[in-house]
């Protein structure tokens, strides 16, 4: 049973911070796609604001095993993913961590340095997407590489052989034979490189 | 024809918007025309995508306006086509001379509506002023709390619609964003299940049929209109026998049971919360909650909004003592359309009479919290304790200046 004992609502509740054009809402989108796998009723949706490149942006996935009833964006998240480490200073990051709430955050920085920016004592995990996603790609995508790293921080979620088989089918609708090979790369590097503190 | 797959049911994370596209895709309707507008627009993208790739044998008419979107489904469908749309908003508002031809001309065109606020300021989020002024025009409308719901009433709509007994046209409403753009995991059917379902469209009168001349739309003043406006009438008081037929098949077909309304922990509740669509789901959370604290509480949830099932809400409601409306738009200078119709249901068919408050909430996509809900309802139960709503009446929910 996936149901969080600590957020408001019992479910799993993941926020996604990123700019407008980086891919949190895609990310939410494809992480939903790929729990969907593990059999839970999965939820992804993003906020909907001015639309405009560059602005910060939320997304939020729901996960649990019953029927997932609720549509008010995450307040209490037990994962917040932080896809554009400049906005890691603005309190929308904070807000509603609990003492559990983990962090993953795309930086090049150790944990202990990602703690002292957000001025807590949580989990952080760091993982530097931007770089594994230029090898990969040649220009920064960093969501699969979160993914990837999400599966290290919550494998009772999604473990990362998991990921890397529901992650094939997903992208295999959308995405070419190369495409797909070099995000299952990524998402095996973002689960191998990251950082946890 | 094109090829469809038979297989089981599939288990889908997919967005409100997507899960009407793919129940049109089902449908296979001769014709669709329509104009996008957010947030509706995904349910024209994807389906345009299906007719380009050969899924459908849809014709689809661009147009370059929903005024012409509407006028191009008459047609359509007095032609004899099956014929489906969808649109949002201000889009629907430019529609609203068709939309009476149509009802009025018993075409049973069938639309996705996904609700979002009217223009004035202009917002381009969640609220029911469109379908709500709508109301009016003679369409049945159905209203889903989930993408899985709007899915199945858009797969009933057809068979609802086309009956004998009512050709009505038909709008499945869904909130905005909320639901629209939320992936959510549901039940997609078999493509043959579904248009076994459906079944195959029987035209009325066609005007393509050459050997049986008709007229349609004729100029019509005081001698029948108001026989064809009570024809058009009885269509709609037929419907709420057809809704449910339908509706019984589909629960042996699907396994999924709906009827006129949903009661949701309503046999004993001192207190009941009445609303449409998605924030249904944040009120059965609270209900959950409150009722493990002993609150008796429950909710209505209106499913067949025209049709309006006054004696079986009545009814519903018999033994509530106070019943809370939310509505998601407003009549301004009068309470909101849901609790208007709520009090004609309650006082002409509850044996008992509750006390009724009304609040308006979600004006262009505001939110409503779990938060919000339980102070609703701790609010209602304060109404309960003093026997009177007192100056709560009309107050609006999350809104700067009133206290609620």
């Amino acid at each position: 049973m996936v149901r969080s004992k600590d957020t408001i609502s019992g479910y799993f509740e993941i926020r996604w911070h990123g700019r407008g054009g980086q891919g949190a809402v895609t990310g939410a989108k494809s992480l939903a796609e790929c729990v969907q796998g593990t059999g839970r009723n999965v939820v992804a949706f993003p906020e909907y604001g001015p639309e405009r490149r560059g602005a910060p942006v939320k997304a939020f996935n729901r996960f649990c095993d019953t029927y997932i009833r609720i549509h008010t964006p995450v307040t209490t998240p037990d994962v917040v993913i932080v896809i554009d480490a400049s906005l890691l200073p603005l309190p929308a990051i904070r807000d509603g961590a609990r003492e559990h709430t983990i962090f993953l955050v795309n930086i090049e920085k150790t944990p202990d340095q990602v703690r002292e920016i957000l001025g807590l004592e949580n989990r952080v995990v760091t993982v530097a997407a931007n770089s594994i996603s230029h090898k990969l790609f040649k220009r920064e995508i960093p969501n699969s590489t979160m993914l990837g790293a999400f599966a290290k921080v919550a494998p009772h979620i999604i473990g990362i052989d998991q990921l890397r088989d529901e992650a094939r089918h997903v992208f295999s609708d959308l995405l070419g034979a190369d495409l797909v090979e070099r995000n299952l790369q990524a998402i095996q590097q973002g689960h191998d490189l990251c950082h946890i503190g | 024809m094109t090829n469809v797959t038979a297989g089981k049911p599939k288990i889908v994370p997919i967005t409100g918007a997507g899960a009407c596209a793919q129940a049109m895709r089902q449908i296979n309707p001769d014709v669709v025309a329509a104009f996008p507008i957010t947030p509706s627009t995904q349910v024209v993208e994807d389906f345009s995508a299906f007719v380009a790739n050969g899924l459908v044998d849809t014709e689809f008419v661009t147009v370059e306006s929903e005024h012409s979107a509407m006028s191009a489904c008459i047609g359509a469908s007095a032609a004899g086509g099956r014929v489906m749309t969808a649109t949002s908003s201000a889009g629907m508002a430019y529609m609203w001379e068709l939309l009476y031809v149509a009802a009025s001309m018993r075409q049973p065109v069938l639309m996705t509506l996904v609700n979002r606020a009217l223009t004035g300021p202009i917002n381009i989020h969640c609220d029911h002023s469109d379908s709500m002024g709508a109301r009016d025009a003679g369409w049945i409308q159905l209203y889903s709390e989930t993408n899985q719901e709007a899915y199945d009433n858009l797969v009933m709509a057809a068979r609802i619609a086309e009956h004998p007994d009512v050709r009505l046209p038909l709008m499945v409403c869904q909130d905005g964003f909320i639901t629209s753009h939320s992936i959510q995991t549901m039940q997609l059917e078999d493509d043959k299940a579904v248009r076994a379902f459906v079944g195959p469209h029987k035209p009325y009168h066609s005007i393509l049929d050459t050997d049986k001349p008709v007229t349609w739309g004729a100029l019509d003043l005081q001698d029948y209109y108001i026989e064809h406006k009570r024809g058009q009438e009885q269509g709609m008081r037929n419907a709420l026998r057809v809704i449910q037929e339908v509706s019984d098949d589909f629960a042996k077909t699907f396994g999924r049971q709906y009827g006129l309304f949903e009661d949701y922990r309503l046999e004993d509740a001192d207190i009941v919360l009445v609303a449409l669509n998605s924030a249904a789901g944040e009120i059965k959370e609270v209900i959950d909650e409150m009722r493990s604290k002993g609150e008796k509480v429950g909710l209505l949830k209106i499913r067949s909004f025209r049709p309006f099932p006054y004696v079986e809400i009545g009814q519903a409601l018999s033994s509530a003592k106070i019943v809370t409306v939310l509505d998601r738009s407003a009549s301004f200078g009068a309470h909101g359309p849901l609790f208007t119709e709520i009090s004609t249901a309650v006082y002409n068919y509850s044996p008992n009479q509750p006390l009724l408050l009304a609040h308006t909430f979600g004006l262009g996509g505001r939110e409503l919290t779990l938060r919000h809900i339980e102070h609703i309802i701790s609010e209602s139960r304060i109404c309960l304790d003093k026997g009177e709503v007192g100056n709560r009446q009309g107050l609006w929910v999350n809104v700067r200046g009133d206290k609620l």
